[in-house]
């Protein structure tokens, strides 16, 4: 019930901001200053991972948007690319193959794309997908700090936003203090590495004897075990494959800052 | 949201065994159109992009093989093998193929899968064998070439070095997880894939299981 207070005492927050809840469109990418942090999995000796500065898309990609992609490259399209590439689901409750549906539709986030499709529409816009511990960096942020992970308010609105929120309208929904929409939501993102995030690896549950018979078993420990939200997003991470489609994941592309 | 919470509890559930020997997270999800221990003939669902995805260009080898589509020979990029010389991946088409990723410094698990194929070849000497290296900048060409005559790797074996970009393709693709953990090592799944003619996964040995399955799957392979 507590934490319920909390949401309603940070409402205001976003409705001050000038970009959100007036249904302007965001900003396309905004500038993530870098800096270190410490990830749910660290390697040995690797207290805090230091991320470089990067842009990274102020919203998730719409499905307005992947409908102008797959209309550029028909390969993309649902029924034309490879099984190899896209699993079963692949945009499928789209209203053919070149039409996202309706107009409400249509300003959601793109899901039921996998990695390789989210990875090639960021390719045709000379971007790429961001890798996980540049998204995790850029997620640590609430409405008035760049660094709030650690408050035990904000990891509790992340996990409700993260499970108890219907997708909501690309540049709506949770906004942050550098203008960034929807990191917390209804949909999670795709990263350029999740081949890099080891289900398991969490030390709570791996055995002595695991340690024993592998080289490098154990080796990542995680961080800080009562992000639970995180915990999902690795989890997630942990068990998708790279043609997998479901209707919780999209994408937003990031670039290298120059 | 229930699906979600699926995924989570099975990512729990996986063994936690991670490295160098035993990695199964991949296979714990449900997603997988490979299941714990044989990977379905990908044909029906292949079926639809097969067609649009012909052929394109001619290959070397399996040029009269249409393209299906889980064929691994949808990935275009290009690698360099022992030799130096530029590869693609369609060009190991035409016969079954065997296929792992590894590193050359790892001192533990890489040599046993490198011990397995071999098993494999002395059984099966008709089929192709391949090392992917996960550590391409250490593993040049050169490297890999020392590294096949060390370990007296027969000209059935192709060793390939390919950048990062190529590497997340391939893991994403063979459902391998891997990581740089320090400057020498890296923990990855340890995972050897059979590709049929038309480059389809049609089996993958995972950690710890035993040769003998693999075997009897590329017997199957033959007969079918």
């Amino acid at each position: 019930m507590k934490h319920r207070w909390l949401l309603l005492a940070l409402l205001p927050f976003p409705l001050a901001m000038p970009a959100s809840g007036s249904g302007r469109p965001a900003p396309e990418l905004v500038r993530i200053e870098g800096g270190t942090f410490r990830p749910l999995y660290a390697q040995p000796g690797e207290t805090v991972v230091s991320v470089a500065p990067f842009l990274l898309d102020a919203r998730p990609v719409t499905r307005a948007e992947f409908e102008s992609f797959v209309r550029e490259h028909p390969r993309w399209q649902r029924g034309r690319a490879p099984a190899l590439f896209v699993s079963a689901g692949y945009l499928h409750d789209w209203a053919s193959p070149t039409a996202a549906g309706s107009a409400v539709d249509r300003e959601l986030p793109v899901t039921d794309v996998s990695w390789f499709a989210a990875r090639a529409y960021c390719a045709a816009r000379a971007a790429r997908l961001p890798t996980t511990n540049e998204w995790e960096f850029a997620a640590r942020a609430d409405e008035r700090r760049p660094d709030a992970a650690s408050g035990s308010g904000f990891r509790q609105r992340a996990l409700e936003l993260a499970l108890g929120r219907r997708p909501e309208p690309a540049g709506r929904g949770f906004q942050d203090v550098r203008g960034v929409f929807a990191l917390h939501g209804g949909v999670m993102e795709w990263v350029s590495d999740f081949q890099s995030i080891f289900a398991g690896s969490d030390s709570r549950v791996t055995s002595r004897r695991d340690r024993n018979m592998t080289c490098a078993a154990g080796a990542t420990t995680s961080g800080d075990s009562g992000d639970y939200a995180a915990f999902l997003r690795y989890a997630y991470r942990a068990t998708v494959e790279g043609r997998t489609t479901t209707g919780t994941m999209g994408f937003r592309c990031a670039r290298s800052a120059s | 949201m229930k699906q979600r919470l699926a995924i989570l509890g099975l990512a729990l559930l996986a063994p936690a065994a991670a490295g160098c020997i035993a990695e199964r997270g991949a296979a714990a999800t449900d997603h997988s159109p490979y299941g714990a221990t044989e990977a379905a003939p990908a044909a029906a669902e292949a079926a639809p992009t097969a067609a649009a995805h012909a052929h394109h260009g001619a290959q070397p080898m399996g040029a009269d093989v249409p393209m299906t589509g889980m064929s691994i020979h949808h990935l275009a990029s290009e690698w360099r093998d022992q030799h130096g010389a530029a590869r693609r991946l369609a060009e190991l088409g035409g016969r079954p193929q065997v296929i792992a990723m590894v590193y050359t410094n790892c001192g533990s698990a890489c040599p046993l899968i490198v011990g397995d194929m071999k098993r494999l070849e002395a059984t099966f000497p008709e089929l192709g064998f391949v090392l992917v290296s996960i550590d391409p900048e250490r593993d040049t060409p050169g490297r890999l070439h020392e590294f096949a005559t060390g370990s007296r790797l027969s000209e059935r074996w192709t060793l390939l070095n390919g950048d990062e970009d190529q590497l997340m393709e391939l893991a994403a693709v063979l459902g391998v997880r891997y990581r740089r953990v320090s400057e020498n090592d890296f923990m990855h799944s340890n995972v050897i894939t059979v590709l049929n003619a038309a480059g389809e996964i049609v089996y993958r040995q995972e950690a710890l299981r035993e040769v003998e399955g693999t075997i009897a799957a590329i017997r199957r392979l033959g007969s079918s």
